[in-house]
C-alpha cells in the first residue's frame, strides 16, 4: 500500500498535477539501434545517407530515475510540435510501431531545436494542460563555428505553447556548452509570450533532489545544480551525461469549456529536461597548479643561474711585456 | 611594434567586439580565452585528425583539405611574420625580453649542436600532435585505442591555454585535473610547460619559439608564400651582425653566402637582421618581388646607436658557441 502510494506520488509535480517529460534516454529495448549524434549525444536512428532522426521518448513521473516510458497507445490526444532553430515548425513523426512511444524528427539546421508534447484533459473543474519539452542542441564541429551567438538562441514564444519554459543561455555559452554540476542555472516561464510571475519551478536532479523556488517579475528563476552523489574520486566518469528535470506549474483562475467540459481552472505544468556533467572543476585543483608552477620556476630559474655561474670566468688582466 | 600590439589586442579582446576570423588563423588564436576571435589551426587540424580512416577518406577528409586550404591561403600572404608579428605568444615573450632587459640580466644563446639537436623537438611535436587524435579513433600498429583524455594533446601542455585566458582575468584553466591518470599527467605537463615557457623566455630571447609545432607547419609552406626575404650574398661581409641580433640565433643568416631564399624554420621573419645590416641591397623583404624594406647603409648608420646597445647586450657570463 505504502509502495503504490510512492509510485503513485511520484508521477506528480510539487502542485499535484501529473507530469510528463522528454527524456533522450532510450528504453532497454531500443539501446542497441540508437547511436549518439553530434556534439550533445543526441540519441539518433540513421535516416539515409549521412542523415539522422533525432528521438525523443516519453515519460512519466517527476524523477528521473524512476518515471515510466509512456507506452504508444497512450495519450493519442496529444498534440506534438518541433521548432526548428529558425523558429519555423516542422514535422515531428510518432512511429506507431514502437511498444514505447517515440518522437523523431529530421536535424538538417545547426542550433537548438525545441520539441513540445502538449496534454489537456478536465478534471474536478480544472483544465490541465501539461506540456513535455526538451531543448536540443544540434551541433557538429565539422559545420563549423560560425553565427554561434544565433545558434544557441531560444526562439521566441510559440504562440501554440501554452506555458513555455527556456534555459537562459549565459554570456560565455557556445556550441559545446554543457550545464555541470555547481553551476548556476536560470529559466524564463512565459505564458502567452509574457513574463510569468510566481510559478513554481521544480528542479530536480538525477539522483531525485529536488528544490522549488518562484518566478520573479521578469518570469525567471534561477537555481543551482548542485551535486548530490559522490564517488571516489578514481571512479568517476566525467564524460557520463546525468539528466535534470525543470517542472513549472502555475494555476490561473480561466473559466471556459474544453471538448464540452466546462471547467473554472486551468493548471499548467511544464517541464524541461536536459543532461548535465559532473562539474568541470570538481577534481581540478588551483593550489596544486600553483604549487606545481612555482616549483618548475624555482627549479629552472635556478637551475639557469647555477649554470651560468659555474661557467662564468674571473676576470684576469693579462700583460704582454717587451721582456 | 604598433602593429604587434594591435595585433595581440585583437587576438585576445577581439570577442568583445563579435570580431570572428574563422577556424584556421596561422599563430596562437586560443578558444580556451573565451574572447578569442577565431581559432588556431593547430586545435582545428588536432579535432580534425581524430576521426577514423574511413572518414578521412570520405566526407570528412574534404573538410580537412578545406580547412588546410584556408590555413595556407592565410599562412602564404604574410608567410612566417605571423610568428614575428601576431602570435600573442611571441608578443608576451618580447614583453619578458624587454623585462629583462631594463633588469640587466643578459640573454643566453644556444650553442650549435644544441641549436641542432633541440630544433628537431617542433616537429616531434607536429608528428605526435597529429598521430595521438588518430590514434584516438584508430588501432596505429597494434595500438589499443589511446584514451579521449588526450583530445586536442598539444592544445594541453600549450602555455597559450593557460595564459591567453589571464589576460581577461579568466583563471579557469590554471589547474591541474585529478579525474584520472591521463587527465592529472597532461595538466600537469601543461603547468611544467607553462613554467618553463615564462622562465625560458626570460632568459633565452624567443625561447618558446623554437618548440613550436606551428613554427614546423609554417615551414612546410613557407616557399609558396608571397613575403620573402632575400640575401644577396655578393655584398655580404660576413660582419655577423644579422646573426648577433637574431632572437633566435639563426647563424646560417649570416654564414650562408650561396642561398637568397633565407627564411629557416626557426625563422619569425622579424627582420631585425635587416635594420642590423650595414651593406646595401644585401638583405631585403619583398612582397611578390616587389621590395618592401632593405638593408642599407644609411639605415644602417641611422639606426646605429639603438643596435649598438642591443648588440652589446649578449652575455658576459655565457661562453657562446662552444
Amino acid at each position: 500500500m505504502l509502495f503504490s502510494f510512492f509510485i503513485l506520488h511520484s508521477n506528480f509535480s510539487a502542485h499535484g498535477s501529473e507530469v510528463l517529460w522528454l527524456t533522450n534516454i532510450p528504453p532497454g529495448e531500443r539501446q542497441k539501434e540508437i547511436t549518439a549524434s553530434g556534439m550533445h549525444k543526441l540519441s539518433s536512428i540513421k535516416a539515409g545517407r549521412g542523415k539522422v532522426r533525432i528521438v525523443q521518448w516519453v515519460t512519466r513521473g517527476n524523477n528521473v530515475l524512476s518515471s515510466a516510458y509512456i507506452l504508444n497507445s497512450e495519450l493519442p490526444e496529444a498534440e506534438i510540435y518541433c521548432y526548428t532553430p529558425e523558429g519555423d515548425l516542422q514535422e515531428c513523426n510518432v512511429d506507431s510501431t514502437k511498444h514505447f512511444k517515440e518522437l523523431s524528427f529530421n536535424n538538417p539546421l545547426e542550433g537548438y531545436y525545441n520539441l513540445y508534447l502538449i496534454r489537456k484533459e478536465v478534471r474536478n473543474d480544472t483544465l490541465f494542460i501539461l506540456t513535455a519539452k526538451a531543448e536540443l542542441l544540434n551541433h557538429s564541429c565539422r559545420n563549423g563555428h560560425k553565427d554561434v551567438d544565433e545558434k544557441i538562441q531560444s526562439g521566441d514564444h510559440h504562440e501554440k505553447i501554452p506555458m513555455d519554459i527556456v534555459r537562459k543561455r549565459t554570456r560565455l555559452e557556445n556550441l559545446h556548452f554543457f550545464v555541470a554540476s555547481g553551476d548556476r542555472i536560470s529559466f524564463r516561464v512565459s505564458k502567452s509570450s509574457k513574463p510569468l510571475m510566481d510559478a513554481s519551478v521544480t528542479f530536480v536532479t538525477h539522483q531525485g533532489w529536488e528544490k522549488t523556488v518562484k518566478t520573479n517579475r521578469k518570469g525567471e528563476a534561477e537555481i543551482q545544480v548542485i551535486q548530490d552523489y559522490f564517488s571516489p574520486w578514481q571512479d568517476i566518469n566525467n564524460r557520463n551525461i546525468y539528466n535534470y528535470l525543470i517542472i513549472a506549474d502555475y494555476t490561473s483562475q480561466e473559466k471556459g469549456s474544453f471538448m464540452g467540459e466546462s471547467y473554472k481552472h486551468i493548471h499548467y505544468t511544464t517541464s524541461l529536461s536536459d543532461g548535465y556533467y559532473p562539474s568541470k572543476v570538481m577534481y581540478s585543483s588551483l593550489s596544486w597548479a600553483l604549487g606545481l608552477f612555482l616549483l618548475c620556476s624555482l627549479i629552472a630559474g635556478g637551475g639557469v643561474v647555477y649554470y651560468r655561474n659555474k661557467r662564468s670566468r674571473v676576470y684576469r688582466e693579462i700583460r704582454i711585456t717587451n721582456n | 611594434m604598433v602593429f604587434q600590439i594591435l595585433a595581440f589586442l585583437l587576438l585576445i579582446y577581439g570577442g568583445y567586439l563579435s570580431i570572428h576570423i574563422g577556424t584556421s588563423i596561422p599563430t596562437f588564436a586560443c578558444p580556451y580565452n573565451q574572447e578569442c576571435p577565431g581559432t588556431c589551426y593547430l586545435i582545428s587540424v588536432q579535432h580534425q585528425a581524430h576521426n577514423t580512416w574511413a572518414s578521412l577518406f570520405g566526407f570528412r577528409g574534404k573538410a580537412f583539405l578545406i580547412s588546410l586550404l584556408s590555413f595556407v591561403l592565410l599562412f602564404i600572404v604574410i608567410n612566417k611574420a605571423w610568428c614575428g608579428y601576431v602570435c600573442p605568444l611571441g608578443t608576451i615573450q618580447d614583453w619578458i625580453t624587454k623585462l629583462r632587459n631594463r633588469m640587466g640580466i643578459s640573454f643566453s644563446r644556444y650553442d650549435d649542436l644544441s641549436f641542432k639537436r633541440l630544433k628537431a623537438i617542433k616537429y616531434v611535436l607536429l608528428v605526435l600532435l597529429l598521430f595521438i587524435p588518430l590514434g584516438m579513433s584508430n588501432s596505429i600498429f597494434g595500438l589499443p585505442l589511446f584514451s579521449h583524455d588526450l583530445g586536442a594533446p598539444f592544445c594541453q601542455i600549450c602555455p597559450g591555454r593557460v595564459i591567453t585566458p589571464l589576460f581577461i582575468g579568466d583563471t579557469s584553466q590554471l589547474f591541474i585535473d585529478f579525474t584520472n591518470t591521463t587527465t592529472m599527467i597532461m595538466s600537469s605537463l601543461g603547468i611544467i610547460v607553462l613554467a618553463m615557457f615564462l622562465i625560458g623566455s626570460f632568459f633565452k630571447k624567443r625561447f618558446f619559439c623554437f618548440f613550436c609545432p606551428m613554427s614546423a607547419l609554417h615551414y612546410l609552406f613557407s616557399r609558396f608564400s608571397m613575403l620573402r626575404l632575400i640575401k644577396n650574398g655578393d655584398n655580404c661581409t660576413k660582419c655577423g651582425n644579422c646573426y648577433r641580433v637574431c632572437d633566435v640565433g639563426i647563424k646560417a643568416i649570416a654564414e650562408d653566402i650561396e642561398h637568397s631564399y633565407m627564411v629557416k624554420d626557426d625563422c619569425m621573419m622579424c627582420f631585425k637582421c635587416i635594420e642590423a645590416c650595414p651593406e646595401n641591397d644585401c638583405l631585403k623583404v619583398s612582397f611578390l618581388t616587389m621590395p618592401v624594406f632593405k638593408s642599407t647603409e644609411e639605415g644602417f648608420f641611422s639606426r646605429n646607436l639603438h643596435l649598438n646597445s642591443e648588440m652589446q647586450k649578449p652575455s658576459k657570463t655565457i661562453i657562446e658557441d662552444e
